[in-house]
């Protein structure tokens, strides 16, 4: 798969311009708070995915950015604010926001922020925003006009425009939040899975965290589903819960990773739950994996501990290193420092800090 | 000794152990008492923390050089001429073009201060002993030896009486080997030369440090 070599980003969230290059097959971004680490995680699924502000909208309901009953014609429904994907929060006619691919996969996403006129009607509110969104390469759909109320409040009804908006040829995006996700939300990866060759990397990722897990299978519907986990030697199954959050957070990476074959996946805080002594094991999964599976991976982290163990990875396995970079990102500056492999073990052997 | 924090912004790389300490108690004996920008024992954000590769093959490994110039604020590199200056020069100099810092094709007298990976960055890369001459930290430190020293000469006349029962160090080491044969006959016998620069046995406040001084200032303070 032709993979993204170089990432700009324009007007989106804390981004004034910011160019990201260098991008190698997995990708660890580093920097401190608030320097925009999830928002480029959020850039590149909004590219990638639809390639419309879905991925804008998905991200503001996972950070709350959420208002509900304000909206008149349905008083319980979830409304987004806009605002928020604008730097300042500054929702203006001319305001823009654009995210652009470089290397063998160049794609554009642009959205820009245009007054109503007086002759739209609905679902477009006098004194209130028009939000275009057009993007390159030009498919069946390639433009999209959402309504936003004049308090900067987008509703529920535009998800259909968003679905039907999605490009002809879509490549599957899995986004690992930093949430700890149920085995409800993680029912449909797993049904993709089970009984595929993918099913067997699950396994072997989960042993990195216990050797003892010989299996893992997730059943029920709903609120109902539950995980079980065959250990070596056990007669019965243990429930997943009772194996701690490093196991369910790498059974989330894996089943991500396995069903983001032929696309991409993007993992915020790839450490959350991880112990420092598996952090070197999960990179070696990950990177081998998305080798096989023709992934490219973006990962975030502010912990010296995963960073460290990159380093340390690559530095005994070349090969492993070719496929990885590491990128700082820093608030007010317009590109990120990338790091080579040789450069992050450089830095993991002279405790260097590079997050 | 006081040390900066690892964390430090400001980074000195250095070829090894010697070089670490020396330098260390210099710049320490240097700044402490002026309550300098760069005191060590001080928690100053200017202090660069010291780096040291277990040899010069190391420190030019590909990755270490490029990585600090990308990581650190003020970067300091002191590597030893030996015999081959212009060599270890351009070796350095190589390293960090990767990066897209430019440093003279020749050192200057007074080390050399560049600008570093971003704005506002600086590099700065010191020829042990002078930039000119070829040698190593041992020529550096020479000079820093009470004038008229009685036992230098008997440490001079021994090491080479020495060689001529049986040659075990190189043909360039001459001087290590005679440095180390005086500092066995010290107060505190056999000390190592970062604890011989401490204890003032090399005096880390003679002029002839001063054009060494003056770069650590310029580049970290």
């Amino acid at each position: 798969m032709a993979l993204i070599e170089q990432l700009d980003i324009a007007g989106y969230r804390l981004f004034d311009q910011l160019r990201v290059s260098g991008l190698t097959r997995v990708n660890l971004v580093v920097g401190r708070n608030n320097a925009g680490k999830t928002a480029l995680l959020e850039a590149v699924e909004a590219l990638v995915s639809e390639g419309s502000p879905f991925a804008f909208y998905r991200a503001s309901l996972e950070r709350g950015e959420t208002r509900r009953g304000v909206l008149k014609q349905d008083s319980e429904a979830i409304a987004i604010d806009v605002r928020r994907w604008f730097r300042n929060h500054l929702l203006k006619p001319g305001a823009h926001i654009r995210i652009a691919s470089g290397g063998s996969l160049p794609r554009v996403l642009e959205c820009k922020v245009l007054e109503v006129s007086s002759d739209q009607g609905p679902p477009f509110v006098p004194g209130g925003f028009r939000l275009d969104t057009k993007r390159e390469p030009r498919d069946r759909a390639s433009e999209l006009q959402l309504p936003v109320q004049p308090n900067g409040l987008l509703g529920a009804p535009p998800v259909t425009m968003f679905l039907d908006f999605g490009p002809t040829l879509p490549r599957p995006v899995s986004f690992v939040t930093t949430r700890r996700q149920t085995v409800t939300e993680l029912l449909p990866l797993w049904s993709r899975v089970v009984l595929t060759p993918q099913e067997t990397d699950v396994a072997v990722a989960l042993r990195a965290i216990d050797p003892a897990i010989e299996r893992v299978a997730l059943s029920g519907l709903g609120d109902e589903a539950v995980g079980s986990v065959l250990l070596h030697g056990a007669v019965e199954p243990v429930p997943l819960g009772s194996l701690g959050e490093g196991t369910t957070r790498m059974l989330a990476i894996a089943l991500s990773l396995a069903t983001a074959k032929g696309g991409f996946l993007l993992v915020d805080e790839i450490d959350t739950g991880l112990h420092h002594t598996v952090m070197a094991d999960m990179w070696r999964l990950v990177i081998e994996t998305a080798k096989r599976l023709d992934v490219q991976v973006f990962a975030t982290t502010h912990s010296l501990d995963c960073v460290n163990a990159l380093g340390w990875l690559v530095e005994t396995n070349v090969a492993l290193g070719a496929e990885v970079s590491l990128h700082r990102i820093e608030r007010g500056r317009d590109r990120t420092t990338p790091y080579t492999a040789a450069e992050i073990a450089a830095a993991a052997r002279h405790h260097s800090e590079l997050r | 000794m006081g040390r900066p924090a690892r964390s430090s912004p400001h980074r000195l790389l250095v070829e090894g152990q010697d070089d670490l300490f020396a330098i260390a108690h210099l710049i320490r004996a240097r700044f402490a008492a002026a309550q300098s920008a760069i005191d060590l024992d001080a928690p100053s954000p200017n202090a660069p923390w010291i780096e040291q590769h277990d040899g010069l093959e190391n420190l030019l490994k590909a990755g270490n050089i490029e990585s600090a110039a990308k990581t650190y604020l003020r970067l300091g590199i002191v590597v030893d001429a030996d015999q081959v200056p212009a060599a270890h020069w351009r070796a350095v100099v190589g390293r960090l073009a990767t990066v897209g810092v430019t440093v003279p094709a020749s050192p200057a007298t007074g080390g050399v201060i560049v600008p570093g990976y971003q704005e506002g960055w600086r590099v700065g890369v010191w020829l042990m002993p002078d930039n000119a001459r070829p040698g190593a930290l041992e020529d550096f430190l020479l000079p820093l030896m009470p004038g008229e020293d009685a036992l230098w000469p008997e440490a001079v006349r021994a090491t080479d009486a020495a060689v001529q029962v049986e040659r075990r160090f190189g043909v360039n080491d001459d001087l290590k080997a005679r440095l180390r044969c005086w500092l066995a006959w010290q107060a505190e016998p056999g000390a190592n030369l970062g604890v011989a620069v401490s204890r003032g046995v090399l005096d880390p406040l003679s002029p002839a440090a001063d054009p060494f001084a003056r770069w650590v200032e310029a580049l970290f303070a």
